[in-house]
């Protein structure tokens, strides 16, 4: 997108420009006042502690919150719903919506459900700002930010993922409260020797200055928490106004969008959609906060005296503020929001790609393992959908005669004509780049991933395989297969089509276990056709037996339908392989249980003997 | 819940070794008993059936699932000494 285009490289030259002047300001800042350095350490331990936290939260995205997401797409109140929890327990707006913005590239949820999340984030952030002026202000943070660290620090070096995950999230806590502290520190001392109200501005003009400063500390701390904890501090340390503080405030919102628009960049055009609704929304809440500021803030007044803020409270009374701006543009944009996605996906149409490039392989999922697997899985189901036409006109049947209830024996006895297809070609030009793609993702993904979730992976990439050496196969047959169904011979022309026959009925199974997907069992049904397909191979030896010593078909045409049962059977078995793999969803523990009790050749050569016993 | 049986809970929660086998077991249940429902279903469909290619493929299809339980219940058991 050119807007995207055009933003990256302005913020590649500002990167350029902006952190050099910084730490130099930083450093001669450092020299001058003891005080601005407390404060700018305090800030830095508390954004140390947000990574803390998003790594804990990491270390629980592997089901709970990938669960909880996919039951929030079924309505926009559930989808809101889950962005304000999800961040009021997270504290970090920026992850919620890297998540979200991941898993509409994966594929998993619709941009109407991920716009209702990204509203709902926007809320939930706002707790942070009730937590730092509600308690981390009246509460000596401090005490309680030793402790945190020391078993944050000791869980993060146990083995158990869970445990670490709690260490992360409670020395992540610890910084926070520190860093929070220092701040306090910092601005308090700071009063005595200078008087920041002094740079105060005062009506409109003063309203805009603040609103971009707190856009400017946001870009760069890359978190509105960090710039709002700071506002905080520094309104009850009373080194800003109460008017600047509310402008602030709402620079930093529009500040919080720049992580969104930067997550969505390696995403799809669905992330890049959503990180344009999220600035939409956060500049029009801006725009409603900015004109309507001095009514807002009567509002806050009447709200805190109802509630029991007193008037003088102007920590607790910015968190009324920052909350109801928030929920005045939740107000003014819901109705809105599906004229919001129909512009969005106007003004960013999905670019038409080929079949053969990816839909589901992107950056902004391959740092969240599930939702990386998940996407392999998509984009190798993909592989399979390209990979079926080849494999069905390689077999000159229709793709539409497969996937019907017709009787396939009447369909390939009755369809004579060859169908015309160059399987390299085709092979070349929809299979071989998306599997590429496929394989170059998963060497990648799997560098990320726990040894279990790598074994998935690479399960996958397998299913992958499967399908091109059944395209192979196939290609093997076709020439045989083309001659054959036209041939004169009544006996190995009803060989050929019995071939295409069998062929098209198991990707007409396969079809129907895909769409079983949810059923645990219907994997396990696969295991049939691996008894058939050994059955078969059986049948169609003894069937050429007799065929050689009848002389119903000449020795040449024998070697050919040897050769070809063979390569139908190679086809059956990587196809069936693949199913097991590819058509298995849900919990990694319920594929373990699948593929425990699924049968293994051992398990089939023992219901074939038993049979043969029986006979 | 009672003590004990809460630290067993946090226990078996902490211990991922622990916890993925008790997932694992839960989800074995889980298939069985699907799976014990598609025999009864085809059994009772093979006592109507009339058609003689029809039994043989129920047959078969029955075959497969008392393998596949037999297989799991093995596993199951297996989890469930360990």
């Amino acid at each position: 997108m050119s807007f995207f285009h055009f933003f990256g490289e302005i913020a590649r030259m500002i990167r350029k420009i902006v952190l050099p002047t910084i730490l130099f300001m930083l450093a001669y800042g450092f020299w001058i006042s003891p005080n601005f350095k407390e404060i700018a350490a305090g800030v830095s331990i508390f954004l140390f502690g947000m990574l803390f936290l998003e790594e804990g939260f990491k270390a629980f995205t592997g089901g709970l919150l990938e669960r909880l997401l996919r039951r929030t797409t079924d309505s926009t109140w559930k989808a809101l719903s889950f962005g304000v929890v999800s961040t009021t327990i997270m504290q970090s707006s920026s992850l919620v919506s890297v998540i979200t913005i991941s898993f509409l590239g994966a594929g998993l949820i619709g941009l109407a459900a991920g716009i209702g999340i990204i509203f709902g984030a926007n809320l939930g952030t706002t707790t942070g700002a009730w937590l730092i002026a509600g308690l981390g202000l009246k509460v000596k943070i401090s005490a309680y930010a030793m402790p945190m660290l020391v078993f944050g620090i000791i869980l993060v070096f146990q083995k158990s993922k869970n445990l670490k995950g709690f260490g992360y999230i409670l020395a992540g806590l610890g910084f926070l409260f520190l860093g929070i502290h220092h701040m306090k520190e910092g601005f308090e001392a700071f009063r005595g020797t200078i008087d920041l109200t002094a740079f105060a501005v005062a009506g409109y003009p003063g309203i805009l200055l603040f609103t971009l400063i707190g856009v400017f500390a946001t870009v760069v701390m890359q978190s509105s928490h960090a710039t709002l904890v700071i506002i905080i501090t520094a309104l009850a340390a009373q080194q800003i106004t109460y008017e600047n503080a509310l402008a602030l405030a709402i620079g930093a919102n529009i500040g919080t969008t720049i992580t969104a628009i930067l997550g969505s960049m390696s995403s799809n055009v669905q992330g890049k959609r959503l990180a344009g609704a999220h600035l939409i929304f956060n500049m029009v809440t801006a725009i409603i906060a900015i004109i309507f500021l001095y009514q807002i803030a009567d509002g806050v007044d009447w709200v805190s005296s109802v509630v029991g803020i007193a008037a003088d409270d102007y920590t607790l009374k910015l968190a009324v503020f920052h909350s109801i701006f928030n929920i005045i543009g939740i107000l003014a944009m819901l109705p809105f929001i599906n004229t919001l996605v129909n512009f969005l996906m106007q003004r960013m149409p999905e670019k038409v790609v080929s079949v053969a490039e990816p839909k589901y392989l992107n950056d902004s999922v391959i740092e969240l393992p599930d939702t990386a697997i998940e996407a392999v899985r998509k984009e190798t189901l993909h592989l399979y959908d390209n990979a079926f036409a080849i494999l069905s006109h390689g077999l000159s049947l229709h793709r539409h005669d497969i996937l019907s209830d017709k009787d396939l024996d009447d369909v390939a006895a009755e369809s004579t004509k060859v169908m015309p297809i160059d399987i390299d070609a085709e092979y070349e030009k929809n299979v071989k780049g998306l599997y590429s793609e496929i394989v170059n993702f998963t060497s990648r993904a799997q560098s990320t991933m726990e040894p279990e979730q790598a074994d998935e992976l690479f399960a996958l990439r397998a299913a992958g395989r499967d399908i091109v050496e059944a395209i192979k196969d196939t290609k093997h047959m076709h020439k045989n297969l083309s001659q054959y169904i036209v041939s004169d011979n009544d006996h190995i022309r009803a060989e050929y089509n019995r071939i295409r026959s069998y062929l098209g009925s198991v990707m007409r199974r396969l079809g129907v276990v895909q769409q079983e997907g949810d059923d645990p069992t219907s994997v396990l049904s696969l295991d049939i056709m691996k008894l058939e397909m050994e059955e078969n191979d059986t049948t169609v030896n003894g069937t050429l037996e007799s065929l050689i010593r009848e002389e119903s078909i000449t020795p040449h045409m024998a070697t050919s339908l040897m050769n070809d049962a063979a390569y139908a059977y190679d086809v059956t078995k990587n196809l069936v392989q693949m199913g097991e793999v590819l058509f298995a969803t849900g919990m990694q523990s319920m594929k373990d249980a699948e593929r425990l009790i699924a049968l293994d050749d051992e398990d089939i050569a023992e219901v074939l003997e038993r049979d043969s016993n029986l006979l | 819940m009672k003590i004990p049986k809460l630290l067993k809970r946090v226990q078996e929660y902490v211990d991922a070794d622990k916890l993925k086998q008790c997932k694992r077991k839960d989800c074995i249940k889980e298939v069985l008993q699907k799976l014990k429902k598609q025999q009864c279903a085809l059994k009772a469909k093979l006592g109507k059936e009339k058609n003689e290619k029809e039994r043989k493929r129920i047959q078969k299809a029955l075959d497969i699932i008392c393998l596949q339980r037999k297989k799991g219940l093995k596993a199951l058991k297996k989890i469930q000494k360990s």
